[in-house]
């Protein structure tokens, strides 16, 4: 029913419009040729042209007015001071209102960035932490035993009875009691966090959730500038017809 | 004897732009009628639009410098345009509707200088009807009233319409559309006016 009454509204609107061109010539034949069909076929259509003439013929009969006196400048007129602008539309009140909040919503906008950096900054520093070191065990997990070995190694290498730690023909150093040392993969798991292998930074996987509650703060306080600024626009634009 | 009369516009412009006030003085009695025609058509009130008129002037003077080549009347509509939305504005609670009456008091004489020839009864409904058409124009936006008045009263194309209205052609065109539309719900309520206009024309 709805869409009906819209496309009766639309054809109705589109009509008149092809009414209005048509008073004024501004149709192509053949859009001219369809109109007259219409006219023709419509009663609305019809009354609706009739009434555009009605009203173009009255208005262009509307008598030409003489002015009483002439406009022509005199030297005395241009020393004269210009008349102070006209009142904006929008009270004054009003404009000053909009300037305050801009001025208020740029500060909060100032302050609630500065503090939202500070959380972000604060919860990506907590954040970085633990994950690598998660990962860290991870990755240890993933590794071959010779590396956990010579991670082992690396982080505490054992002396040799004679304080000389020994080495393998191919170069890894060997401790002079490799059965005897600790449990490797545990120890690595307690490994610090600082002895993760040099690998790409870890993204961060905790969702940070103090951006979303600072949405809709920053949406109002973008909306006041907003605001402020076409109180503004509008003032200036103002004041630049008048002095044209 | 004012040597400025029979000079082109774009000479007297020239000369205006070198502070010849005569010059520029001549331009404004070629254009006073239209400016001044223009301006009772956006405000409804003669003595708003003697000062918006004056004001034009004024302004066109002190900016002709400015003035880049071109068509000078359009310019000079366009300043009349925005003088009379600023008298609109500063004088809003001064031109009610108590003002048009007084307009229109006069309005009789208007006609019968243009045809001395016409009926008394002829000119009594030709007043009659203008002052409904400009009660009518009164109540449009202005942005509407003003592309109405220069199409339709003054008799300009929509491209120079759109020129002096600093917008384009559809857009133009929309407002008349906008503009003609509130006018028929506007005077559908004198069809008898319009019913004796119609048949007085045809």
């Amino acid at each position: 029913m709805s869409m009906r009454f819209l496309r009766l509204f639309k054809r109705k609107t589109r009509w008149m419009r092809q009414v209005d061109a048509y008073v004024d010539e501004r149709l192509t034949p053949i859009e001219r040729d369809l109109l007259e069909e219409r006219i023709a076929e419509s009663d609305d259509v019809r009354e609706m042209l009739e009434e555009t003439r009605a009203i173009k013929r009255g208005l262009a009969s509307m008598p030409e007015h003489q002015p009483r006196r002439s406009f022509a400048i005199t030297p005395g007129m241009l020393a004269e001071p210009r008349p102070e602008p006209a009142p904006s539309r929008i009270p004054v009140v009003t404009m000053r209102l909009g300037q305050a909040t801009a001025f208020a919503a740029m500060a909060a906008l100032a302050i609630t960035g500065a503090i939202h950096f500070d959380q972000a900054t604060t919860s990506e520093t907590y954040d970085d932490a633990a994950p690598a070191m998660t990962d860290a065990v991870s990755d240890q997990d993933a590794l071959g035993e010779a590396d956990t070995f010579a991670t082992e190694d690396e982080a505490a290498p054992p002396a040799a009875e004679d304080g000389e730690p020994l080495r393998d023909a191919d170069g890894p150093t060997i401790t002079g009691d490799a059965a005897e040392a600790p449990e490797p993969v545990d120890d690595a798991r307690h490994a610090a966090p600082a002895e993760a292998p040099d690998r790409p930074e870890p993204a961060t996987v905790a969702p940070d959730t103090t951006s979303r509650d600072f949405i809709p703060i920053y949406g109002a306080l973008g909306s006041a500038l907003v605001l402020a600024a076409g109180l503004w626009a509008f003032s200036r634009r103002r004041v630049k017809g008048r002095d044209l | 004897m004012d040597l400025t009369v029979d000079k082109a516009d774009h000479e007297l412009i020239l000369l205006s732009k070198n502070g010849n006030l005569d010059a520029f003085n001549t331009l404004v009695e070629r254009y006073q009628v239209t400016v001044y025609n223009l301006c009772v058509r956006l405000l409804g009130n003669r003595e708003a639009a003697e000062d918006a008129t004056q004001e034009t002037f004024l302004s066109a003077y002190r900016a002709i410098e400015r003035f880049e080549g071109g068509n000078f009347r359009g310019w000079l509509l366009r300043i009349a345009a925005n003088q009379s939305k600023d008298e609109l504005r500063r004088h809003k609670r001064k031109y009610r509707a108590g003002s048009l009456d007084e307009m229109f008091d006069t309005l009789g004489h208007s006609v019968e200088v243009s045809d001395p020839a016409e009926p008394p009864s002829r000119l009594a409904e030709r007043a009659e009807l203008a002052k409904t058409l400009q009660d009518a124009l009164l109540q449009l936006p202005f942005d509407q009233r003003r592309a109405i008045v220069l199409v339709d009263v003054l008799g300009y194309h929509y491209d120079e319409v759109a020129e002096i209205c600093e917008t384009s052609t559809g857009t133009i065109k929309s407002r008349i559309h906008r503009g003609r539309d509130r006018l028929r719900s506007i005077l559908r309520g004198n069809p008898e006016l319009f019913g004796a206009h119609d048949r007085l024309e045809d």
